[in-house]
């Protein structure tokens, strides 16, 4: 595949997540339900968004490894 | 109904929605050079992925829209689309069809056709498959038009061609491997976008019990029992005491046998992204790994719905009445004002969702919309350039050409659309008519393709004569029957009425019936009377000539092998089906 689909899944989570924060922490402020729950489920969807990165970006490498004959993580244990 | 104005981040989560479906179209464009790349995703995507993108093309607009409004009318008994409508026909494509699909190295469903009978039968598939194709992406536009228009007042045809063009840029740029990729992503976007909404609507109503106590008061009000609306099995022996209108056995024939086995197991549409795995084993898991979402989705799409209900019947009046064309609210038989159901989880998203989830939400239905239009497109312009251009126009060129036909066609294909929407603008049951034909097409093909995988001496002058029986045995029962309630017309009873179904589910789940059973009987029939084709021509294409397709997998991982993830699926739903009797 061309690119690890996680990747802009996780672009796309992280930059929603922090513009639902942003609005919900910044401009409405925590003392608001709306407020909250924007900022509560931003996070959500940031910390996904995060992990789902980290996955991407250690499968993309491995790959990037066993295609250019390197070893990978797993082959130094 | 609420009306909200949207703020500054509404539109930049949307504006970054599109920023990302549009570069993930750029980025995935270098890698298309071939045909089989733009066709067929490269025949390289892992089997989750495919999975994913498996489930999300099914989840257009219509679906959430749509299922979101029969959870409303008919409560947790729409379940039944899912665990009995979906998952077992899911379980049976990916034990039994995929190896066929696959190992035949058939590129399209009509081009399995063409090498399993001939030349007729695929035509015949893939000219139906086309203007289905066409028509069902049109009239999800114009409903997702229609949808933005009543909610936000935006313009209708801005909107419709707005995301069209979205579309039309990615799948042009990257073909199906775009449109796979868009699609996972609009999984996810989707789930995020609607899981809040459901969270906020139980807290809202009590959890499950107090919606249980709120739809049986609704229930008993409208002469049902208390559990017609939160209990999906229980009232199916009779007609008259579940808001479906339909018994188990029509249930399970009509919907849980013919309409999905002959949707799941024979439409292109999906069975597309599992041709695209990388490998026979990965498009076996295909419909397996997205059976797991799909078995959950009710609680997702549906329960929506039937707390919007909830709400309105203990007098929230939270889904809106149905207008009439002098936009006055439509009144029932009963002088009651009868509710526009399609609303019901639009109006839940105004009703519970601020500024900023608002955003996220509309950008749910949006995704939803471009998934399921991204996948009638792909496989449009799959089937018009194998099966019909390169088949009937031109034969023989490079492949460059007909890489650049798959593009063309992907721009036909989406102004097609365009001009369907357009078209569905001016009837007002242009939905039921295509549910309709759905059931003409899709029911009598499953009959052709379990006769052609199963039977070997079944021939191609069978599959084709009982193709077209079955449309016209469809037709014939269309006509002569009516749903309670209807006038002769685009609802039947146009050759005369001599049955009236209790609701127009039980008519279509009836009318599959007939025209499956025709259809298996008519190409038994005419395939006793002619001549088969030897079985050296077979060797791949049906059951009892092809290696088992299972024989490898003892080398799988116990978790990866289809046969376990199978007996999982199908546990797990039996489960869901037994707590929610």
């Amino acid at each position: 595949m061309p690119l690890d689909v996680r990747l802009p899944i996780s672009g796309l989570f992280v930059a929603v997540g922090l513009l639902l924060l942003g609005y919900g922490a910044g401009v409405e402020g925590l003392g608001t339900s709306s407020g909250e729950l924007n900022t509560i489920w931003g996070g959500v969807m940031l910390i996904f968004g995060v992990m789902l990165g980290y996955y991407g970006v250690r499968t993309e490498r491995r790959s990037r490894a066993i295609a250019e004959g390197r070893p990978t993580n797993s082959d130094l244990k | 109904m609420k009306t909200t104005g949207l703020a500054f981040v509404d539109y930049a989560i949307i504006a970054v929605y599109f920023l990302f479906v549009l570069g993930v179209g750029w980025l995935v464009r270098r890698s298309v050079h071939t045909s089989k790349d733009f066709f067929e995703a490269g025949r390289r995507t892992p089997a989750w992925v495919a999975g994913l993108a498996f489930v999300s093309a099914n989840l257009g607009a219509q679906e959430v829209i749509g299922m979101g409004a029969s959870g409303a009318k008919y409560g947790i008994a729409t379940a039944h689309f899912y665990w009995v409508g979906a998952i077992p026909a899911m379980v049976f494509v990916a034990l039994f069809m995929m190896p066929f699909y696959y190992g035949s190295r058939a590129r399209s469903v009509p081009e399995y056709l063409r090498l399993r009978f001939d030349e007729k039968t695929r035509a015949f598939n893939a000219g139906s498959f086309a203007v289905m194709t066409v028509f069902s992406s049109g009239v999800s536009m114009y409903a997702m038009g229609k949808l933005f228009n009543l909610l936000l007042g935006w313009d209708m045809d801005a909107s419709m061609l707005a995301a069209a063009a979205v579309v039309l840029a990615y799948t042009t740029l990257g073909g199906l491997t775009s449109a796979i990729y868009n699609e996972v992503l609009q999984f996810c976007l989707i789930v995020a976008g609607l899981l809040p909404l459901v969270f906020l609507g139980l807290r809202d109503v009590g959890g499950w019990n107090g919606l249980t106590a709120k739809l049986a008061h609704a229930a008993t009000a409208q002469g049902y029992p208390a559990g017609a609306y939160t209990q999906a099995w229980r009232h199916l022996g009779d007609p008259s005491q579940n808001p479906v209108g339909v018994e188990w056995l029509g249930l399970v024939m009509g919907l849980g046998f013919v309409l999905s086995f002959g949707y799941w197991c024979t439409d292109f549409l999906v069975v597309q992204r599992a041709m695209a795995a990388d490998s026979t084993t990965a498009a076996r898991r295909t419909p397996l790994i997205a059976a797991v979402p799909k078995m959950l989705f009710p609680a997702l799409v549906i329960l929506p719905g039937m707390i919007a209900f909830a709400l309105s019947a203990s007098g929230g009046a939270l889904i809106p009445p149905k207008l009439t064309a002098a936009l006055q609210p439509l009144l029932d038989a009963h002088g009651r004002q009868v509710l526009d159901y399609d609303l019901a989880t639009p109006s839940m998203l105004l009703h519970y969702f601020p500024n900023g989830m608002l955003g996220l939400g509309l950008t749910a239905l949006l995704a939803s919309f471009m998934s399921g239009m991204a996948g009638n497109v792909t496989a449009f312009n799959t089937v018009w350039t194998y099966d019909i251009y390169q088949s009937y126009i031109r034969r023989g060129a490079s492949d460059a050409h007909y890489l650049w036909v798959g593009r063309v066609a992907t721009v036909g294909g989406v102004l097609l659309s365009i001009g369907a929407a357009y078209v569905a603008r001016s009837f007002n049951n242009i939905m039921d008519v295509l549910q309709l034909v759905f059931a003409f097409v899709n029911a009598p093909l499953f009959a052709t393709f379990a006769l052609g995988m199963f039977w070997r001496r079944t021939t191609g002058h069978g599959a084709f004569v009982g193709l077209v029986s079955g449309t016209v045995a469809a037709a014939i029962h269309h006509g002569l029957t009516l749903p309670a309630g209807a006038v002769p017309g685009v609802k039947g009873g146009y050759f005369g009425v001599i049955h009236v179904f209790p609701s127009e589910l039980a008519q279509t789940f009836w009318t599959a019936i007939a025209a499956f059973t025709t259809c298996a009987l008519v190409t038994t029939l005419v395939t006793l009377v002619t001549r088969p084709r030897p079985d050296a021509e077979l060797r791949g294409l049906v059951y009892s000539l092809t290696p088992r397709a299972g024989s490898t997998d003892s080398q799988l991982t116990w978790y990866h092998r289809p046969a376990v993830l199978a007996a999982f699926v199908l546990g797990a739903t039996l489960v869901l089906n037994v707590i929610f009797w």
